[in-house]
């Protein structure tokens, strides 16, 4: 089983705000909101129960601060969004190169997420327009421009996921 | 640190601010101390009046907080801009650490990049070995300096580790321009241990240790015996990364 974790800021995201200034310094002038996501993609042994690894995540407290973030995930492969407005985009970033080992050994050992096997990392970003989302063409500029090194990154825009919330 | 009088020959270098930096007076002074006319250049000023400098460097820090990327929203500033434009005319740019960060962010080095440390991919803050290669004449930082000379650097980052493709970086060993080193084990999983790498003109260093957290012999005496007998207030070993750009600038005209 694979799960995708969303975490989001609900105290003000300054690196947020500081790319919309930034990309509306580098010339896009209609954009009008920035959000940001730090996404973890879970790779569990099949059988495990999702509540179960959403609970852990939770209580660990290792990724997720309930100070400062919510928490929102997504069984694998993705599915968009429903809705009858303009289609909504989010960036994917990633570091071409990364090691979660370590990270992977703190979760599944002290903290008891078990049959956790690997997880990825990554930032997720979603750009908004005075009247509605941005478009495609404008997230993949942003990424081209700042969100993510050609070198030492790569980026995907995707629709942007349904994800639950973690009420619990 | 060492008493000297400025003349008004000393060449002119701007140690560059931007909200977050925090090593520019220790970078000043090492500049001072080698002779250079050197003072502090805020991102706010006007970037026009970057120009009438002979050299700049970047110093370290954590530019605009590191926000999406370290340096990345530095890279795009008015005045990185500027800098960019007359280090392409032969100036000297100097990056060290976050200003590292910067020169790479902007393009100064060309497919090279600084990214998360490996494995620790959090900061690590060490006293680090930093040994010059084979061509140090490459590099106008490093030129006069022995091959294999080992200086002592505070290493102070969680994004340094040098990387990008393997073509690229067979381009920066056969041109020769990683000019310094980490002596023995890369600590942050830099590619070929390489600490300063610089661009192909070898008028900009990228150099991701801080040469003047370790320019006096205060810094590293408790590191280094030998020198708990001299001055503390003496330049010592990394210093010479300062001495090296202040020859070059005495040795060439600026251009303009």
């Amino acid at each position: 089983m694979r799960l995708e974790i969303a975490l989001d800021l609900i105290v003000p995201d300054n690196t947020a705000y500081t790319v919309l200034v930034a990309l509306r310094d580098l010339g896009y002038d209609g954009l009008a909101r920035v959000e940001r996501s730090h996404i973890f993609s879970l790779d569990v042994q099949d059988g495990t129960s999702e509540r179960e690894v959403i609970d852990r995540i939770a209580r660990a407290e290792v990724l997720f601060n309930p100070n400062k973030h919510r928490l929102s995930y997504a069984l694998e492969p993705l599915r968009p969004t429903a809705g009858n407005g303009a289609p909504r985009w989010e960036a994917l970033v990633t570091d071409t190169e990364d090691d979660t080992r370590s990270l992977v050994a703190l979760l599944a050992g002290p903290f008891h997420v078990h049959g956790l096997r690997a997880l990825a990392r990554g930032i997720a970003w979603r750009l908004s327009e005075t009247d509605g989302p941005a478009p495609q063409s404008r997230v993949e500029w942003a990424c081209r421009t700042l969100l993510a090194n050609p070198v030492s990154q790569r980026y995907e825009v995707r629709p942007l996921p349904a994800r639950k919330e973690n009420t619990q | 640190m060492t008493a000297r009088e400025r003349t008004v020959s000393d060449p002119k270098v701007a140690v560059i601010v931007f909200p977050g930096t925090n090593s520019e007076n220790e970078t000043v002074d090492a500049c001072r101390d080698a002779g250079m006319d050197a003072r502090l250049f805020w991102w706010s000023e006007d970037p026009e009046r970057l120009r009438a400098f002979d050299a700049y460097v970047l110093a370290g820090g954590f530019a605009h907080e590191d926000r999406v990327r370290a340096g990345a929203i530095a890279a795009k500033s008015p005045i990185v801009a500027v800098i960019k434009e007359e280090a392409e005319k032969g100036k000297l740019v100097l990056g060290l650490c976050n200003g590292a960060q910067v020169v790479a962010e902007a393009g100064m080095l060309g497919p090279v990049a600084l990214a998360h440390n490996l494995p620790a991919h959090h900061f690590q803050g060490l006293l680090v070995d930093v040994v010059v290669d084979r061509e140090p004449q490459r590099c106008a930082f490093t030129d006069g300096l022995a091959p294999g000379t080992v200086m002592t650097m505070a290493l102070a980052h969680g994004e340094g580790r040098f990387t990008g493709a393997p073509a690229a970086f067979e381009d920066l060993e056969e041109h020769a321009r990683i000019v310094l080193r980490y002596g023995g084990e890369s600590p942050n999983g830099a590619m070929d241990r390489a600490a300063g790498v610089c661009n192909d003109r070898g008028n900009v260093l990228a150099l991701m240790p801080h040469p003047e957290r370790a320019a006096w012999s205060f810094n590293v005496a408790f590191g280094e015996p030998e020198l708990r007998a001299h001055d503390p207030n003496e330049p010592a070993g990394a210093h010479a990364i300062f001495r090296c750009m202040a020859a070059a600038l005495r040795r060439q005209p600026t251009p303009k």
